[in-house]
C-alpha cells in the first residue's frame, strides 16, 4: 500500500504539487491528467529524485524516502534519455549493477529484452534506437531489479499501436505477478483498458480517487473528466469572486 | 561506496569512447613526434628536449582535464541521463565521487599514453630512463586531478561554456597567483590591499608547487617535504571542492 | 533525496577546516620551499617572462625561443648583433638552462670581424653569467679556459677554468682529463707549476689552496719521475721503458703517489707523462661522450 500524506512540492511562488492526500491498494493505479497538471513531479517525488516541500510518502507504511525502498521500486522517466554510447545490453547491466549484488545476471538481462522486444537490438548503440525502442529499454531497466513497486511515467508514449498493445500485455503480467504498477497519462483510452482505479490529477490538485468504472457511472470517460475539470475551475472561480 | 566504483568504471568505459578525446591525445602524441624535429634544432640538448616534452603532456592533459571536468558530470545531469542512476540506490554523492574518480582514470589513460611516447623519445635520442620526468608527470597529474574537481565543482552550477571560462581563469590564476603577491609586496602595496592580495594568494588553489617540471628539466630531484606538502594540498584542496559540489548538487533541483 | 539533518553542519564545518588546512598547508610549503639558484639577468627581466616562468613553461620557451636564435650567430658575420640581445632574452626567461651559454662561449669568439669586436669579451662575459646562474655544465668552463688560453693568452686563468670544468658533474672523460693534464707537456711544465703556485699563494680560500697544491703536486710528480728517468739513462744507457723499472733498479724508492689518481709513464725520450690507458676510476665513472 502506498499512502500520500498532504505531499506538497512548490517551487518559489508556484505550487506544483498541492495538498496531496492519496491511499492506493490496488494492482493497477493510472495518474490522468493534462500536461502540466503535476504528474511527473509525483512520481519523482516518490522516486526521490525531488524532495517535497511538505507531507509525506509511505510504502507499506515506511517512509519512502528512505534509501531502502529504492531496492524494492523500478522507475521509468517520461523521455528516457540514455548513455548513447552504450548498447541495450551495457546499459541493462550497468543499472543491475547499482544495485547489490547485482550486474552479473546475463539470462536475467536476456529475457527482459525479450519480454519488451528488443532483444534483437540488445548489442547495438542506444544512439541507433528509435524512439519505440527507448521506451521499451526504459521499461526493461525498470524491471532489472525484480521490483516490487514500479512508476512508470507515459510508458506508452510514442508507441505504435503494436507496441502499445505488446507493452499493456506486459503490464497485465506484471500484475498478475503481483506487482504494483502507478503510471502517468494524459491518454483516457489506457487507463480505460488497464488501470483498477485512477486519481484526477489538476493543476496540482486531486480532484478523485478510485475506482474507473465508479467515476465514469455510464458515461464515456472523456466526458466525465471533462465535467470534473471544468467542475473544479467553476469552483475556483467562485472562491476568487468572493475574496 | 561500490556505487562509486560502479559509476566510475562506467565513466571511464563511456568517455574512452568519445572521438573527441582520442583527437586530443592523438595531437599529444603527434606533439611528442613533432619534438623529435624540434630536439634535432637544439642540437639533442637533453634538458632542452625535456622541456618541450613534459610541457606538452602537461598542455594536453590540460585540454583533457578541461573538457572531461566541464562536459562530462554536466551532461549527465542535464541531460536528465541521471534519472536513471538516481532513481536506484545510489546517492547523489556516490554518483559525483563516481564521476570524479572516472574521470581521474580517463585521465591516467591519456596521461599513461602520452608518457610512453615521452619517455621512449628520452631513451631514443638519449638511452636512459627518465625518472625525474616521471615524477614531474605524476606532479602534473595531481594537478590536474585538483583540475579536475575545480570543473565540477563549477559544472554543478554553470553550463559547460561558463565553466570552461571559470576553470581556465581559475587555472591561470593558480599559477599567477604567487608572483602577484611578490610583486605587491615589491611595488610596496600596503594596508587593506595587501591583505586582499594575501587573502586571494591563500584561499586560490596555488598550483605552483606541482611544477617538478623545472626541476626535472634541470635534473633536480623534490625534495620529500616539499612533495609531501604539495601532496596532502591537493587532497585537501580536492576534498574541498568536492564536498562544495556534493553540497550543491544535494540542493539542484532536476 | 535525503532529508537535511545536521548533515549540513557537518559540511560547513568541513568546509570550514578544509579552508583552514589549506591556509596552512600553503604557509608550510612556503617556508620549506626550495628554489632553483639563479640570478636574473637584471634589465632583461619583463612582467611577460615572469609570468611565463609562474605558469611553468619558461624551460619549454626559452628552449624553443632558442631554436629561432642559434642561427642569428651566423648574422653575426654581417654585422648584425641580434644574436646577443636574443641569446640574453632567452637566458633570462630561463637563467637554468646552461646551453646557450655554452654555445656562445664557444663560438662568439671563431668570428674573426673587425667591424664586430669584442667577441671575446662577450663570450666570457656570457659565460661568467653561465657560471653564475646555469645548471652545471662542464662546457661552460670548459670553452672558458680554452677561450682564455687561445684568444687572450691567459693561461692563468686558462687553468682556473679548466679545473673547475673537471670538478664540474658529468664532465666526460676526455674533458676531465685533459683539462686535469693541462699543462703538464714536459716545455710547459715550470710556467704551469709557476701560475698554480701564484694561485695557491693569492687566495685565502682553503680549498682553493688546497687544489692548486695538488695540480703542484702533480706536477713535482711528474718532474721526480723524469728526473729519475734521466739518471736511469745515466747510469745504463738506455731511458726506462716503466716506472717499474726506476724501483727495480733502485734509482727510485717509491713511486710518488698522484693525487689525481693517474699512473705515471716515461717517454720514449725521457720525458715523464701520464698513461691515457690507465685512467683513474673516477674518470671511467664518467659519461664517455
Amino acid at each position: 500500500m502506498v499512502e500520500f500524506s498532504h505531499l506538497t512540492k512548490a517551487y518559489k511562488k508556484r505550487v506544483v504539487v498541492d495538498d496531496f492526500t492519496l491511499s492506493v491498494d490496488v494492482p493497477i493505479f493510472g495518474f490522468l491528467g493534462q500536461n502540466g497538471a503535476g504528474k511527473t513531479t509525483i512520481m519523482k517525488v516518490i522516486v526521490g529524485l525531488l524532495a517535497p516541500t511538505s507531507g509525506t510518502i509511505t510504502i507499506d507504511g515506511s517512509l519512502a524516502s528512505h534509501p531502502i525502498f529504492k531496492k524494492k521500486i523500478g522507475y521509468m522517466p517520461e523521455t528516457p534519455y540514455f548513455y548513447e554510447k552504450m548498447t541495450g545490453m551495457e546499459f541493462l547491466r550497468f543499472c543491475d549493477s547499482l544495485f547489490e549484488g547485482g550486474g552479473n545476471d546475463q539470462k536475467h538481462y536476456e529475457s527482459l529484452l525479450k519480454k519488451v522486444g528488443i532483444y534483437g537490438a540488445r548489442d547495438f548503440e542506444i544512439g541507433t534506437y528509435s524512439k519505440g525502442m527507448r521506451q521499451r529499454l526504459g521499461f526493461a531497466q525498470a524491471l532489472v531489479n525484480d521490483p516490487e513497486y514500479l512508476f512508470l511515467d507515459e510508458p506508452l508514449d510514442g508507441l505504435d499501436p503494436i507496441g502499445r498493445r505488446e507493452m499493456k500485455e506486459v503490464m497485465l503480467d506484471l500484475k498478475k505477478e503481483g506487482r504494483r504498477i502507478f503510471l502517468n497519462t494524459h491518454i483516457l483510452y489506457d487507463v480505460e483498458e488497464i488501470c483498477d482505479e485512477v486519481g484526477i490529477i489538476h493543476q496540482g490538485k486531486l480532484l478523485y480517487a478510485g475506482s474507473v468504472k465508479a467515476f465514469c457511472a455510464g458515461k464515456p470517460l472523456e466526458e466525465r473528466f471533462m465535467e470534473v475539470v471544468e467542475e473544479h475551475e467553476k469552483q475556483i472561480a467562485d472562491v476568487a469572486q468572493t475574496v | 561506496m561500490r556505487n562509486i566504483f560502479v559509476i566510475a568504471k562506467n565513466t571511464l568505459k563511456l568517455e574512452i569512447r568519445d572521438k573527441i578525446l582520442y583527437g586530443i591525445i592523438i595531437f599529444g602524441l603527434l606533439y611528442i613526434f613533432f619534438t623529435l624535429f624540434l630536439s634535432d634544432l637544439v642540437l639533442k640538448e637533453l634538458p632542452m628536449v625535456k622541456s618541450f616534452g613534459l610541457t606538452g603532456i602537461y598542455f594536453f592533459n590540460a585540454i583533457i582535464a578541461l573538457f572531461l571536468g566541464t562536459t562530462s558530470f554536466f551532461k549527465d545531469v542535464d541531460r536528465k541521463v541521471v534519472y536513471f542512476i538516481l532513481s536506484k540506490p545510489v546517492s547523489r554523492a556516490q554518483f559525483l565521487l563516481g564521476k570524479f574518480f572516472g574521470l581521474c582514470m580517463v585521465l591516467f589513460f591519456a596521461t599513461v599514453i602520452l608518457s610512453v611516447a615521452y619517455l621512449g623519445l628520452i631513451l631514443y635520442e638519449h638511452g636512459g630512463f627518465d625518472a625525474l620526468g616521471l615524477l614531474a608527470i605524476a606532479m602534473q597529474f595531481l594537478e590536474m586531478a585538483l583540475f579536475l574537481a575545480f570543473a565540477i565543482f563549477v559544472s554543478t552550477f554553470s553550463s559547460s561554456l561558463l565553466s570552461i571560462v571559470y576553470t581556465s581563469g581559475v587555472f591561470f590564476l593558480g599559477h599567477v597567483v604567487s608572483s602577484l603577491l611578490s610583486a605587491a609586496k615589491q611595488i610596496g602595496l600596503g594596508g587593506i590591499k595587501l591583505v586582499l592580495v594575501e587573502i586571494l594568494y591563500y584561499v586560490f588553489p596555488n598550483l605552483e608547487k606541482f611544477d617538478a617540471r623545472d626541476l626535472a628539466i634541470h635534473a633536480v630531484a623534490m625534495p620529500f617535504t616539499e612533495f609531501a606538502l604539495a601532496v596532502a594540498y591537493a587532497a585537501v584542496y580536492i576534498i574541498l571542492l568536492l564536498s562544495a559540489a556534493i553540497w550543491i548538487f544535494e540542493k539542484k533541483e532536476i | 533525496m535525503a532529508p537535511i539533518r545536521s548533515s549540513s553542519f557537518s559540511k560547513s564545518a568541513l568546509v570550514v577546516f578544509s579552508l583552514l588546512l589549506i591556509v596552512l598547508l600553503q604557509y608550510e610549503y612556503d617556508a620549506t620551499k626550495m628554489t632553483l639558484p639563479s640570478e636574473a639577468s637584471g634589465s632583461g627581466v619583463t612582467p611577460f617572462m615572469v609570468r611565463m616562468a609562474d605558469l611553468g613553461f619558461s624551460p619549454a620557451v626559452a628552449s624553443f625561443l632558442w631554436t629561432t636564435t642559434m642561427p642569428e650567430i651566423l648574422d653575426l658575420f654581417n654585422g648584425h648583433a641580434e644574436y646577443l640581445n636574443d641569446v640574453a632574452f632567452v637566458n633570462a626567461v630561463d637563467p637554468n638552462m646552461s646551453y646557450p651559454y655554452a654555445f656562445s662561449v664557444l663560438t662568439l669568439p671563431a668570428i674573426p670581424l673587425k667591424d664586430f669586436q669584442g667577441g671575446l669579451e662577450d663570450a666570457l662575459a656570457i659565460g661568467s653569467q653561465g657560471l653564475r646562474s646555469a645548471d652545471p655544465d662542464w662546457r661552460i668552463p670548459y670553452y672558458m679556459a680554452m677561450d682564455y688560453y687561445l684568444g687572450l693568452n691567459d693561461t692563468k686563468d686558462a687553468l682556473t677554468y679548466f679545473d673547475l670544468a673537471a670538478r664540474t658533474p658529468g664532465v666526460p672523460q676526455f674533458a676531465e682529463r685533459f683539462s686535469l693534464n693541462f699543462g703538464i707537456g714536459s716545455n710547459q711544465r715550470e710556467t704551469t707549476k709557476e701560475l698554480w703556485i701564484t694561485i695557491r699563494d693569492s687566495t685565502n680560500d682553503e680549498f682553493t689552496k688546497a687544489r692548486a697544491q695538488a695540480y703542484i703536486d702533480h706536477l713535482d710528480d711528474l718532474d721526480i719521475i723524469q728526473a729519475a728517468a734521466a739518471q736511469y739513462k745515466q747510469a745504463f744507457g738506455v731511458y726506462p721503458t716503466s716506472t717499474d723499472e726506476l724501483l727495480a733498479r733502485g734509482i727510485l724508492s717509491a713511486i710518488p703517489q698522484d693525487p689525481f689518481g693517474f699512473t705515471f709513464v716515461i717517454n720514449g725520450d725521457g720525458t715523464s707523462g701520464i698513461d691515457l690507458n690507465k685512467l683513474p676510476s673516477y674518470i671511467l665513472a664518467q659519461p664517455a661522450q
